[in-house]
Protein backbone atom coordinates (compact mmCIF):
# COMPACT_ATOMS: atom_id res chain seq x y z
CA UNK A 1 0.00 0.00 0.00
CA UNK A 2 3.19 2.31 0.88
CA UNK A 3 3.49 2.22 -2.83
CA UNK A 4 0.49 3.45 -3.74
CA UNK A 5 0.65 6.46 -1.06
CA UNK A 6 3.82 7.47 -2.18
CA UNK A 7 3.30 7.54 -5.88
CA UNK A 8 -0.55 9.33 -5.25
CA UNK A 9 1.59 11.95 -2.93
CA UNK A 10 4.13 12.10 -5.56
CA UNK A 11 1.95 12.74 -7.99
CA UNK A 12 -0.26 15.74 -6.44
CA UNK A 13 1.82 17.54 -4.22
CA UNK A 14 1.82 20.57 -6.41
CA UNK A 15 -2.17 20.55 -5.60
CA UNK A 16 -1.38 20.06 -2.09
CA UNK A 17 1.33 23.06 -1.78
CA UNK A 18 -0.66 25.34 -4.11
CA UNK A 19 -3.69 24.60 -1.22
CA UNK A 20 -1.11 25.21 1.70
CA UNK A 21 0.42 28.51 -0.15
CA UNK A 22 -3.26 29.50 -0.87
CA UNK A 23 -4.27 29.14 3.30
CA UNK A 24 -1.41 30.50 4.23
CA UNK A 25 -1.49 33.50 2.13
CA UNK A 26 -5.49 34.36 3.11
CA UNK A 27 -4.24 34.09 6.56
CA UNK A 28 -1.45 36.37 6.25
CA UNK A 29 -4.28 38.68 4.21
CA UNK A 30 -6.33 38.75 7.59
CA UNK A 31 -3.86 38.67 10.31
CA UNK A 32 -1.57 42.03 8.58
CA UNK A 33 -5.17 43.98 7.87
CA UNK A 34 -6.26 43.20 11.82
CA UNK A 35 -5.01 45.87 13.62
CA UNK A 36 -6.51 48.42 11.62
CA UNK A 37 -9.47 46.50 11.89
CA UNK A 38 -9.13 46.28 15.47
CA UNK A 39 -8.82 49.88 15.57
CA UNK A 40 -12.55 50.21 13.65
CA UNK A 41 -13.89 47.80 16.08
CA UNK A 42 -16.73 49.82 18.03
CA UNK A 43 -17.64 51.12 15.28
CA UNK A 44 -18.40 47.43 13.60
CA UNK A 45 -20.02 46.21 17.38
CA UNK A 46 -22.66 48.99 16.62
CA UNK A 47 -23.24 48.27 12.71
CA UNK A 48 -24.05 45.16 14.00
CA UNK A 49 -27.07 46.20 15.61
CA UNK A 50 -28.77 47.55 13.06
CA UNK A 51 -28.89 44.01 11.29
CA UNK A 52 -31.56 41.66 11.65
CA UNK A 53 -30.89 38.28 14.38
CA UNK A 54 -31.88 35.98 11.51
CA UNK A 55 -29.44 37.29 8.90
CA UNK A 56 -26.42 37.24 11.52
CA UNK A 57 -27.62 33.67 12.31
CA UNK A 58 -28.11 32.56 9.23
CA UNK A 59 -24.34 33.22 8.23
CA UNK A 60 -23.56 31.87 11.55
CA UNK A 61 -22.32 35.64 12.63
CA UNK A 62 -23.19 36.12 16.50
CA UNK A 63 -21.86 39.40 16.55
CA UNK A 64 -19.03 41.45 14.51
CA UNK A 65 -17.16 41.66 18.00
CA UNK A 66 -13.99 42.53 15.96
CA UNK A 67 -11.98 42.78 19.18
CA UNK A 68 -9.81 39.74 18.91
CA UNK A 69 -8.13 38.39 15.82
CA UNK A 70 -10.44 35.01 16.76
CA UNK A 71 -13.69 36.99 16.07
CA UNK A 72 -12.56 38.61 12.94
CA UNK A 73 -11.02 35.45 11.45
CA UNK A 74 -14.32 33.16 12.35
CA UNK A 75 -16.50 35.72 10.16
CA UNK A 76 -14.15 36.83 8.14
CA UNK A 77 -12.02 33.58 7.14
CA UNK A 78 -13.57 30.38 8.38
CA UNK A 79 -17.40 31.42 7.45
CA UNK A 80 -16.76 31.02 3.80
CA UNK A 81 -13.15 31.35 2.61
CA UNK A 82 -11.23 28.60 4.34
CA UNK A 83 -14.45 26.10 3.97
CA UNK A 84 -14.44 26.73 0.00
CA UNK A 85 -10.32 25.98 -0.16
CA UNK A 86 -11.23 23.04 2.11
CA UNK A 87 -14.06 21.48 -0.69
CA UNK A 88 -12.30 22.56 -3.29
CA UNK A 89 -8.83 20.37 -1.88
CA UNK A 90 -11.00 17.26 -0.78
CA UNK A 91 -13.09 17.20 -3.78
CA UNK A 92 -10.29 17.21 -6.51
CA UNK A 93 -8.06 14.85 -4.25
CA UNK A 94 -10.96 12.68 -4.06
CA UNK A 95 -12.33 12.59 -7.81
CA UNK A 96 -8.86 12.27 -8.70
CA UNK A 97 -8.03 9.28 -6.82
CA UNK A 98 -10.33 6.96 -8.38
CA UNK A 99 -12.95 8.45 -10.95
CA UNK A 100 -10.46 10.45 -12.96
CA UNK A 101 -8.09 7.06 -13.24
CA UNK A 102 -10.98 5.23 -14.42
CA UNK A 103 -12.10 7.73 -16.80
CA UNK A 104 -7.92 8.09 -18.23
CA UNK A 105 -7.87 3.94 -18.27
CA UNK A 106 -4.59 4.03 -16.53
CA UNK A 107 -6.67 2.36 -13.30
CA UNK A 108 -6.20 -0.85 -15.32
CA UNK A 109 -2.23 -0.28 -14.56
CA UNK A 110 -2.39 -0.90 -11.12
CA UNK A 111 -5.32 -3.16 -11.34
CA UNK A 112 -3.20 -5.67 -13.60
CA UNK A 113 -0.72 -6.00 -10.99
CA UNK A 114 -0.95 -8.29 -7.69
CA UNK A 115 -2.54 -5.70 -5.38
CA UNK A 116 -5.93 -5.85 -3.74
CA UNK A 117 -8.55 -3.12 -4.78
CA UNK A 118 -8.84 -2.28 -0.99
CA UNK A 119 -5.10 -1.87 -1.05
CA UNK A 120 -5.55 0.76 -4.13
CA UNK A 121 -8.42 2.51 -2.24
CA UNK A 122 -6.98 3.11 0.97
CA UNK A 123 -3.76 3.99 -0.54
CA UNK A 124 -5.48 6.92 -2.16
CA UNK A 125 -7.62 7.46 0.47
CA UNK A 126 -4.47 7.73 3.21
CA UNK A 127 -2.89 10.06 0.96
CA UNK A 128 -6.01 12.34 0.69
CA UNK A 129 -5.93 11.83 4.63
CA UNK A 130 -2.35 13.12 5.05
CA UNK A 131 -3.07 15.90 2.49
CA UNK A 132 -5.89 17.31 4.76
CA UNK A 133 -3.63 17.34 7.50
CA UNK A 134 -0.96 19.16 6.02
CA UNK A 135 -3.51 21.78 4.37
CA UNK A 136 -5.22 22.19 8.51
CA UNK A 137 -1.87 22.61 9.97
CA UNK A 138 -0.54 24.97 6.52
CA UNK A 139 -3.68 27.03 6.47
CA UNK A 140 -4.89 27.49 10.67
CA UNK A 141 -1.11 27.31 12.15
CA UNK A 142 -0.26 29.43 10.06
CA UNK A 143 -0.87 32.25 12.53
CA UNK A 144 1.79 31.06 15.06
CA UNK A 145 4.64 32.86 12.70
CA UNK A 146 2.16 35.49 11.02
CA UNK A 147 1.09 36.29 14.29
CA UNK A 148 4.26 37.47 15.76
CA UNK A 149 5.11 38.85 12.39
CA UNK A 150 2.39 41.81 12.67
CA UNK A 151 2.48 41.63 17.04
CA UNK A 152 -1.27 40.60 17.17
CA UNK A 153 -2.33 38.45 20.40
CA UNK A 154 -3.88 35.19 19.62
CA UNK A 155 -5.45 31.87 22.38
CA UNK A 156 -3.79 29.07 20.58
CA UNK A 157 -5.82 26.65 22.58
CA UNK A 158 -8.46 28.15 20.50
CA UNK A 159 -6.99 27.76 16.92
CA UNK A 160 -6.11 23.59 18.41
CA UNK A 161 -9.36 23.13 18.79
CA UNK A 162 -10.51 24.97 15.38
CA UNK A 163 -7.92 22.64 13.52
CA UNK A 164 -9.95 19.39 15.31
CA UNK A 165 -13.10 20.93 13.97
CA UNK A 166 -11.67 21.70 10.21
CA UNK A 167 -9.96 18.07 10.19
CA UNK A 168 -13.12 16.20 10.91
CA UNK A 169 -14.89 18.56 8.41
CA UNK A 170 -12.24 18.11 5.94
CA UNK A 171 -12.30 14.00 6.73
CA UNK A 172 -16.06 14.09 5.97
CA UNK A 173 -16.10 15.81 2.59
CA UNK A 174 -13.23 13.51 1.88
CA UNK A 175 -15.11 10.46 2.11
CA UNK A 176 -18.29 11.61 0.94
CA UNK A 177 -16.36 12.46 -2.37
CA UNK A 178 -13.94 9.21 -2.38
CA UNK A 179 -17.70 7.26 -2.03
CA UNK A 180 -18.72 9.24 -5.05
CA UNK A 181 -15.25 8.30 -6.74
CA UNK A 182 -16.12 4.95 -6.15
CA UNK A 183 -19.28 4.79 -7.68
CA UNK A 184 -18.52 7.42 -10.61
CA UNK A 185 -16.33 6.74 -13.79
CA UNK A 186 -16.23 10.20 -14.86
CA UNK A 187 -14.45 12.75 -12.82
CA UNK A 188 -16.98 15.56 -13.55
CA UNK A 189 -19.81 13.75 -12.04
CA UNK A 190 -17.72 13.66 -8.63
CA UNK A 191 -17.22 17.18 -8.75
CA UNK A 192 -20.32 17.76 -10.21
CA UNK A 193 -21.83 15.75 -7.21
CA UNK A 194 -20.19 17.51 -4.42
CA UNK A 195 -20.51 20.69 -5.60
CA UNK A 196 -24.34 20.15 -5.77
CA UNK A 197 -24.59 18.61 -2.32
CA UNK A 198 -22.51 21.06 -0.58
CA UNK A 199 -24.60 24.30 -1.96
CA UNK A 200 -27.63 22.22 -1.20
CA UNK A 201 -26.45 21.81 2.62
CA UNK A 202 -25.18 25.30 2.77
CA UNK A 203 -28.54 26.50 1.25
CA UNK A 204 -30.37 24.85 3.88
CA UNK A 205 -28.55 26.25 6.44
CA UNK A 206 -29.37 29.62 5.35
CA UNK A 207 -33.11 28.72 5.00
CA UNK A 208 -33.47 27.06 8.50
CA UNK A 209 -31.59 30.36 10.13
CA UNK A 210 -34.70 32.42 8.27
CA UNK A 211 -37.11 30.69 9.58
CA UNK A 212 -38.23 28.81 12.97
CA UNK A 213 -40.46 26.27 11.42
CA UNK A 214 -37.21 25.32 9.33
CA UNK A 215 -35.05 25.16 12.23
CA UNK A 216 -34.53 21.66 12.28
CA UNK A 217 -33.31 20.95 8.75
CA UNK A 218 -29.65 22.63 10.05
CA UNK A 219 -29.17 19.17 11.28
CA UNK A 220 -29.04 17.86 7.61
CA UNK A 221 -26.09 20.16 7.06
CA UNK A 222 -22.38 20.02 6.93
CA UNK A 223 -22.02 23.83 7.99
CA UNK A 224 -24.12 23.73 10.88
CA UNK A 225 -21.77 21.54 12.09
CA UNK A 226 -18.69 23.31 11.30
CA UNK A 227 -18.94 26.78 13.33
CA UNK A 228 -15.63 27.90 13.71
CA UNK A 229 -16.86 30.65 15.91
CA UNK A 230 -17.67 27.67 18.69
CA UNK A 231 -14.50 26.73 18.36
CA UNK A 232 -12.11 30.03 17.51
CA UNK A 233 -14.43 32.45 19.46
CA UNK A 234 -15.53 30.35 22.66
CA UNK A 235 -12.76 27.25 21.96
CA UNK A 236 -15.87 24.81 22.39
CA UNK A 237 -16.28 21.62 20.00
CA UNK A 238 -19.62 20.39 19.69
CA UNK A 239 -19.94 16.42 20.52
CA UNK A 240 -22.16 16.43 17.95
CA UNK A 241 -20.94 17.81 15.19
CA UNK A 242 -17.35 15.29 16.17
CA UNK A 243 -20.23 12.65 15.98
CA UNK A 244 -21.52 13.65 12.96
CA UNK A 245 -18.25 14.36 11.28
CA UNK A 246 -17.04 10.74 12.66
CA UNK A 247 -20.12 8.36 11.63
CA UNK A 248 -20.38 10.30 7.87
CA UNK A 249 -16.86 9.65 7.51
CA UNK A 250 -17.03 6.05 8.45
CA UNK A 251 -20.31 5.35 6.73
CA UNK A 252 -19.19 6.90 3.14
CA UNK A 253 -15.55 5.25 3.57
CA UNK A 254 -16.91 1.94 4.10
CA UNK A 255 -19.68 1.70 1.03
CA UNK A 256 -16.88 3.54 -1.18
CA UNK A 257 -14.02 0.78 -0.33
CA UNK A 258 -17.25 -1.52 -0.92
CA UNK A 259 -17.90 -0.71 -3.96
CA UNK A 260 -14.94 0.02 -5.65
CA UNK A 261 -13.96 -3.62 -4.48
CA UNK A 262 -17.31 -5.12 -5.97
CA UNK A 263 -17.63 -2.71 -8.98
CA UNK A 264 -16.66 -3.43 -12.75
CA UNK A 265 -14.13 -1.58 -13.77
CA UNK A 266 -13.52 -0.53 -17.68
CA UNK A 267 -12.71 2.56 -19.72
CA UNK B 1 -2.04 -28.62 -16.59
CA UNK B 2 -4.43 -26.23 -17.97
CA UNK B 3 -3.04 -22.69 -17.56
CA UNK B 4 -6.62 -20.77 -18.05
CA UNK B 5 -9.53 -22.43 -17.81
CA UNK B 6 -12.68 -20.66 -18.40
CA UNK B 7 -15.97 -22.57 -17.97
CA UNK B 8 -19.53 -20.72 -18.77
CA UNK B 9 -18.44 -17.80 -18.93
CA UNK B 10 -21.74 -14.76 -19.15
CA UNK B 11 -21.31 -11.03 -18.79
CA UNK B 12 -24.31 -9.16 -19.54
CA UNK B 13 -24.51 -5.26 -19.43
CA UNK B 14 -27.76 -4.73 -19.08
CA UNK B 15 -29.62 -5.85 -21.73
CA UNK B 16 -26.36 -6.22 -23.69
CA UNK B 17 -25.41 -10.05 -23.78
CA UNK B 18 -21.76 -9.49 -24.53
CA UNK B 19 -20.20 -12.85 -23.21
CA UNK B 20 -23.18 -15.64 -23.55
CA UNK B 21 -21.45 -18.75 -21.83
CA UNK B 22 -18.34 -19.23 -23.21
CA UNK B 23 -15.85 -22.16 -22.34
CA UNK B 24 -12.54 -23.29 -23.16
CA UNK B 25 -9.15 -24.41 -21.75
CA UNK B 26 -5.42 -23.33 -22.27
CA UNK B 27 -2.70 -25.44 -22.06
CA UNK B 28 0.56 -24.57 -20.30
CA UNK B 29 3.19 -23.31 -22.88
CA UNK B 30 0.55 -22.86 -25.15
CA UNK B 31 0.22 -19.65 -27.59
CA UNK B 32 -3.53 -19.27 -27.98
CA UNK B 33 -5.25 -17.10 -30.42
CA UNK B 34 -8.12 -15.56 -29.45
CA UNK B 35 -9.82 -14.02 -32.70
CA UNK B 36 -13.27 -12.64 -33.73
CA UNK B 37 -15.41 -9.95 -35.64
CA UNK B 38 -15.41 -6.20 -33.21
CA UNK B 39 -17.86 -6.42 -30.89
CA UNK B 40 -17.83 -10.34 -30.59
CA UNK B 41 -16.67 -9.89 -26.51
CA UNK B 42 -13.04 -10.53 -27.00
CA UNK B 43 -12.01 -7.64 -24.85
CA UNK B 44 -15.28 -8.21 -22.37
CA UNK B 45 -13.32 -11.73 -22.06
CA UNK B 46 -9.98 -10.76 -21.36
CA UNK B 47 -11.20 -7.93 -19.16
CA UNK B 48 -12.76 -11.09 -17.00
CA UNK B 49 -9.83 -12.78 -17.06
CA UNK B 50 -7.99 -9.73 -15.39
CA UNK B 51 -10.93 -9.43 -12.96
CA UNK B 52 -11.37 -5.74 -14.24
CA UNK B 53 -14.81 -6.66 -14.16
CA UNK B 54 -16.82 -9.24 -13.12
CA UNK B 55 -18.95 -12.71 -14.85
CA UNK B 56 -22.43 -12.40 -14.49
CA UNK B 57 -21.99 -16.25 -14.73
CA UNK B 58 -19.29 -18.48 -14.88
CA UNK B 59 -15.85 -18.72 -13.65
CA UNK B 60 -12.23 -18.05 -15.16
CA UNK B 61 -9.54 -20.30 -13.36
CA UNK B 62 -5.87 -19.47 -14.15
CA UNK B 63 -3.22 -21.73 -12.82
CA UNK B 64 -5.28 -23.41 -11.05
CA UNK B 65 -6.72 -20.41 -9.41
CA UNK B 66 -10.00 -18.62 -9.10
CA UNK B 67 -9.53 -15.38 -10.38
CA UNK B 68 -12.30 -13.26 -8.41
CA UNK B 69 -11.14 -14.92 -5.24
CA UNK B 70 -7.12 -14.96 -5.84
CA UNK B 71 -6.72 -12.01 -8.08
CA UNK B 72 -4.24 -10.16 -6.48
CA UNK B 73 -1.64 -13.15 -5.89
CA UNK B 74 -2.43 -14.78 -9.19
CA UNK B 75 -1.68 -11.06 -10.96
CA UNK B 76 1.71 -12.16 -9.21
CA UNK B 77 1.91 -14.36 -12.78
CA UNK B 78 0.46 -12.63 -14.88
CA UNK B 79 1.42 -10.07 -17.80
CA UNK B 80 -1.16 -8.02 -19.00
CA UNK B 81 -1.21 -5.44 -22.18
CA UNK B 82 -4.33 -3.98 -22.88
CA UNK B 83 -5.61 -3.23 -26.30
CA UNK B 84 -6.14 -0.03 -25.09
CA UNK B 85 -2.84 0.92 -23.93
CA UNK B 86 -2.91 4.10 -21.69
CA UNK B 87 -0.54 5.79 -19.30
CA UNK B 88 -0.03 8.85 -16.59
CA UNK B 89 0.56 11.31 -19.03
CA UNK B 90 2.70 13.11 -16.85
CA UNK B 91 4.83 10.15 -15.96
CA UNK B 92 8.28 8.75 -17.83
CA UNK B 93 8.27 5.31 -19.10
CA UNK B 94 11.13 4.91 -16.00
CA UNK B 95 8.08 5.83 -13.78
CA UNK B 96 5.92 3.50 -14.73
CA UNK B 97 8.57 0.48 -15.39
CA UNK B 98 9.58 1.57 -11.39
CA UNK B 99 5.89 1.29 -10.53
CA UNK B 100 5.34 -1.58 -11.49
CA UNK B 101 8.90 -3.12 -9.97
CA UNK B 102 7.64 -1.74 -6.72
CA UNK B 103 3.89 -3.47 -6.92
CA UNK B 104 5.18 -7.01 -8.39
CA UNK B 105 8.32 -7.07 -6.19
CA UNK B 106 10.36 -9.72 -8.42
CA UNK B 107 13.01 -9.83 -10.58
CA UNK B 108 12.41 -8.62 -13.99
CA UNK B 109 14.30 -8.25 -17.25
CA UNK B 110 12.90 -4.27 -17.86
CA UNK B 111 16.72 -2.88 -18.82
CA UNK B 112 17.04 -6.09 -21.66
CA UNK B 113 13.44 -5.40 -23.06
CA UNK B 114 14.19 -1.31 -23.20
CA UNK B 115 16.94 -2.26 -25.53
CA UNK B 116 15.69 -5.14 -27.51
CA UNK B 117 12.75 -2.77 -28.17
CA UNK B 118 14.50 0.54 -28.60
CA UNK B 119 12.28 2.35 -26.75
CA UNK B 120 13.67 5.59 -24.18
CA UNK B 121 12.13 5.41 -21.08
CA UNK B 122 13.07 8.95 -20.06
CA UNK B 123 10.51 10.51 -21.89
CA UNK B 124 6.93 11.28 -20.46
CA UNK B 125 4.42 9.54 -22.08
CA UNK B 126 2.16 12.46 -23.30
CA UNK B 127 4.67 12.87 -25.71
CA UNK B 128 5.34 9.06 -27.06
CA UNK B 129 4.23 7.82 -30.36
CA UNK B 130 1.28 5.32 -30.47
CA UNK B 131 4.10 2.77 -31.36
CA UNK B 132 6.03 3.51 -28.38
CA UNK B 133 3.28 3.66 -26.13
CA UNK B 134 2.66 0.02 -27.06
CA UNK B 135 6.56 -0.78 -26.75
CA UNK B 136 5.86 0.51 -22.71
CA UNK B 137 3.09 -1.48 -22.56
CA UNK B 138 5.35 -4.88 -24.02
CA UNK B 139 7.71 -4.07 -21.89
CA UNK B 140 5.17 -3.44 -18.30
CA UNK B 141 4.10 -6.83 -19.41
CA UNK B 142 6.90 -8.80 -20.02
CA UNK B 143 9.52 -7.46 -17.39
CA UNK B 144 8.38 -10.17 -14.90
CA UNK B 145 8.76 -13.08 -17.24
CA UNK B 146 5.08 -14.37 -16.08
CA UNK B 147 3.85 -17.74 -16.37
CA UNK B 148 0.99 -16.45 -18.44
CA UNK B 149 0.74 -13.38 -20.61
CA UNK B 150 -2.62 -12.00 -21.41
CA UNK B 151 -2.38 -9.99 -24.76
CA UNK B 152 -4.88 -8.20 -26.53
CA UNK B 153 -3.85 -7.22 -29.92
CA UNK B 154 0.09 -7.11 -28.97
CA UNK B 155 1.46 -6.17 -32.58
CA UNK B 156 -0.65 -3.42 -32.71
CA UNK B 157 0.77 0.10 -33.83
CA UNK B 158 4.30 -1.59 -34.36
CA UNK B 159 6.14 -1.64 -37.16
CA UNK B 160 7.30 -5.14 -38.84
CA UNK B 161 11.24 -5.35 -37.19
CA UNK B 162 8.87 -4.75 -34.39
CA UNK B 163 6.33 -7.21 -34.68
CA UNK B 164 9.43 -9.78 -35.11
CA UNK B 165 10.76 -8.87 -31.99
CA UNK B 166 7.89 -9.32 -30.62
CA UNK B 167 7.26 -12.68 -31.89
CA UNK B 168 10.83 -13.38 -30.90
CA UNK B 169 9.86 -12.60 -27.44
CA UNK B 170 6.45 -14.69 -27.60
CA UNK B 171 8.82 -18.01 -28.60
CA UNK B 172 11.26 -17.09 -25.70
CA UNK B 173 8.03 -17.03 -23.20
CA UNK B 174 6.86 -20.17 -24.62
CA UNK B 175 10.36 -21.76 -24.49
CA UNK B 176 10.45 -21.30 -20.76
CA UNK B 177 7.25 -22.86 -20.23
CA UNK B 178 5.24 -19.46 -20.36
CA UNK B 179 1.30 -19.62 -21.52
CA UNK B 180 0.23 -16.94 -24.15
CA UNK B 181 -3.31 -15.88 -24.41
CA UNK B 182 -3.24 -13.16 -27.48
CA UNK B 183 -6.27 -11.56 -29.18
CA UNK B 184 -5.55 -10.39 -32.69
CA UNK B 185 -6.86 -9.00 -35.91
CA UNK B 186 -3.90 -10.00 -37.67
CA UNK B 187 -4.62 -13.47 -38.91
CA UNK B 188 -1.17 -13.85 -40.87
CA UNK B 189 0.36 -13.58 -37.03
CA UNK B 190 -2.08 -15.54 -35.65
CA UNK B 191 -0.75 -18.37 -38.26
CA UNK B 192 2.50 -17.44 -37.75
CA UNK B 193 2.68 -18.08 -33.88
CA UNK B 194 -0.27 -19.29 -32.41
CA UNK B 195 -0.82 -23.05 -31.87
CA UNK B 196 -4.54 -23.27 -30.78
CA UNK B 197 -7.25 -20.71 -31.63
CA UNK B 198 -10.85 -20.16 -30.24
CA UNK B 199 -12.97 -17.93 -32.68
CA UNK B 200 -15.85 -16.15 -30.98
CA UNK B 201 -18.31 -14.36 -32.61
CA UNK B 202 -21.64 -12.93 -30.79
CA UNK B 203 -20.69 -13.68 -27.92
CA UNK B 204 -20.36 -17.60 -28.10
CA UNK B 205 -17.53 -20.02 -28.99
CA UNK B 206 -17.88 -21.03 -32.44
CA UNK B 207 -14.98 -23.17 -33.07
CA UNK B 208 -11.58 -23.87 -30.93
CA UNK B 209 -9.16 -25.85 -32.96
CA UNK B 210 -5.33 -26.67 -33.14
CA UNK B 211 -3.72 -24.46 -36.28
CA UNK B 212 -3.08 -27.41 -37.92
CA UNK B 213 -6.48 -28.92 -37.95
CA UNK B 214 -7.54 -25.57 -39.46
CA UNK B 215 -5.19 -25.98 -42.50
CA UNK B 216 -6.95 -29.44 -42.57
CA UNK B 217 -10.28 -27.65 -43.24
CA UNK B 218 -11.00 -28.20 -46.57
CA UNK B 219 -12.27 -25.02 -48.22
CA UNK B 220 -12.01 -24.35 -51.94
CA UNK B 221 -12.42 -21.05 -53.69
CA UNK B 222 -13.71 -21.98 -57.21
CA UNK B 223 -13.95 -19.68 -60.48
CA UNK B 224 -16.37 -20.50 -63.12
CA UNK B 225 -16.77 -19.52 -66.54
CA UNK B 226 -19.87 -20.61 -68.43
CA UNK B 227 -20.55 -20.46 -71.97
CA UNK B 228 -23.65 -19.29 -71.35
CA UNK B 229 -25.92 -17.27 -68.81
CA UNK B 230 -27.27 -20.42 -66.29
CA UNK B 231 -29.33 -20.41 -62.84
CA UNK B 232 -26.92 -20.13 -60.45
CA UNK B 233 -29.39 -21.26 -57.42
CA UNK B 234 -28.34 -24.45 -58.65
CA UNK B 235 -24.59 -24.31 -57.13
CA UNK B 236 -26.56 -22.86 -53.96
CA UNK B 237 -28.54 -25.91 -53.76
CA UNK B 238 -25.32 -28.17 -53.39
CA UNK B 239 -23.96 -25.88 -50.42
CA UNK B 240 -22.01 -23.09 -52.64
CA UNK B 241 -21.80 -19.83 -51.57
CA UNK B 242 -21.74 -17.11 -54.24
CA UNK B 243 -19.59 -14.94 -53.71
CA UNK B 244 -19.41 -12.76 -56.86
CA UNK B 245 -21.13 -13.35 -60.09
CA UNK B 246 -21.88 -11.35 -63.55
CA UNK B 247 -23.58 -13.02 -66.49
CA UNK B 248 -21.85 -16.59 -67.82
CA UNK B 249 -18.86 -15.71 -64.65
CA UNK B 250 -18.93 -16.95 -61.11
CA UNK B 251 -16.81 -16.85 -58.37
CA UNK B 252 -18.07 -19.44 -55.09
CA UNK B 253 -16.72 -20.99 -52.11
CA UNK B 254 -17.13 -24.59 -51.32
CA UNK B 255 -16.76 -25.96 -47.77
CA UNK B 256 -16.15 -29.67 -47.34
CA UNK B 257 -16.47 -32.23 -50.11
CA UNK B 258 -15.92 -30.59 -53.71
CA UNK B 259 -17.04 -33.86 -55.36
CA UNK B 260 -21.12 -32.19 -55.85
CA UNK B 261 -19.44 -29.54 -57.67
CA UNK B 262 -17.75 -31.39 -59.42
CA UNK B 263 -21.07 -33.68 -60.78
CA UNK B 264 -22.56 -30.73 -61.47
CA UNK B 265 -20.02 -29.30 -63.46
CA UNK B 266 -20.26 -31.76 -65.46
CA UNK B 267 -23.52 -31.45 -66.96
CA UNK B 268 -22.90 -27.45 -67.74
CA UNK B 269 -20.93 -25.62 -70.38
CA UNK B 270 -17.71 -24.59 -68.88
CA UNK B 271 -15.32 -22.22 -70.87
CA UNK B 272 -13.06 -21.84 -67.74
CA UNK B 273 -12.17 -23.58 -64.38
CA UNK B 274 -9.89 -22.64 -61.56
CA UNK B 275 -10.64 -24.10 -58.00
CA UNK B 276 -8.31 -23.05 -55.07
CA UNK B 277 -7.57 -23.88 -51.72
CA UNK B 278 -8.65 -21.27 -49.56
CA UNK B 279 -6.25 -19.68 -47.58
CA UNK B 280 -6.06 -20.13 -43.77
CA UNK B 281 -7.54 -16.37 -43.40
CA UNK B 282 -10.35 -17.02 -45.87
CA UNK B 283 -10.68 -20.22 -43.40
CA UNK B 284 -11.02 -17.66 -40.48
CA UNK B 285 -13.37 -15.76 -42.34
CA UNK B 286 -15.96 -18.64 -42.61
CA UNK B 287 -16.07 -18.78 -38.76
CA UNK B 288 -16.27 -14.98 -38.43
CA UNK B 289 -19.07 -15.30 -41.22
Amino acid sequence: MWVIILRYLRDKWKTIVTYCVAGFGFMWIYVAMFPSIQAQSESYAKLTESFPKAFMKAFGIESLNLDHIENFLSIEHFSMVWPIMAILLVTSLAASAIAKDIENGTMELSLARPIKRLSIFFGRYITGLIAIVVFVITSIFAIVPLAALHNVSYMFSHFVTTAILAALFCWAMFSLGMMFSAFFSDKGKVSMSMGGLLILMYVINIISGLKESLQNLEYLSFFHYFTAENTLVHNTLKPEAVWVFIGIAVACTAVGAWRFSKRDIAV
Amino acid sequence: MDALIINNLVKHFGDTKAVNGISFSVSQGEIFGFLGPNGAGKTTTIRCIMDFIHPTAGSIRILGKDTQRDGADIRHQVGYLSGYVRFYGQWTGHEHIAYAKKLNGEKNISDELIERLAFDPSIKTKNLSSGNRQKLGLILAFMNQPKLLIMDEPTNALDPLLQNTVYELLGEAQKRGATVFMSSHNLAEVDRICTKVCIIKNGKVTAVKEITALENVRVYTAHIHLANTVDLSMFKKIGAEIIESRNDYATMKITGDIGPLIKLLSTLPVKDLRIEHASLEDIFLTFYH
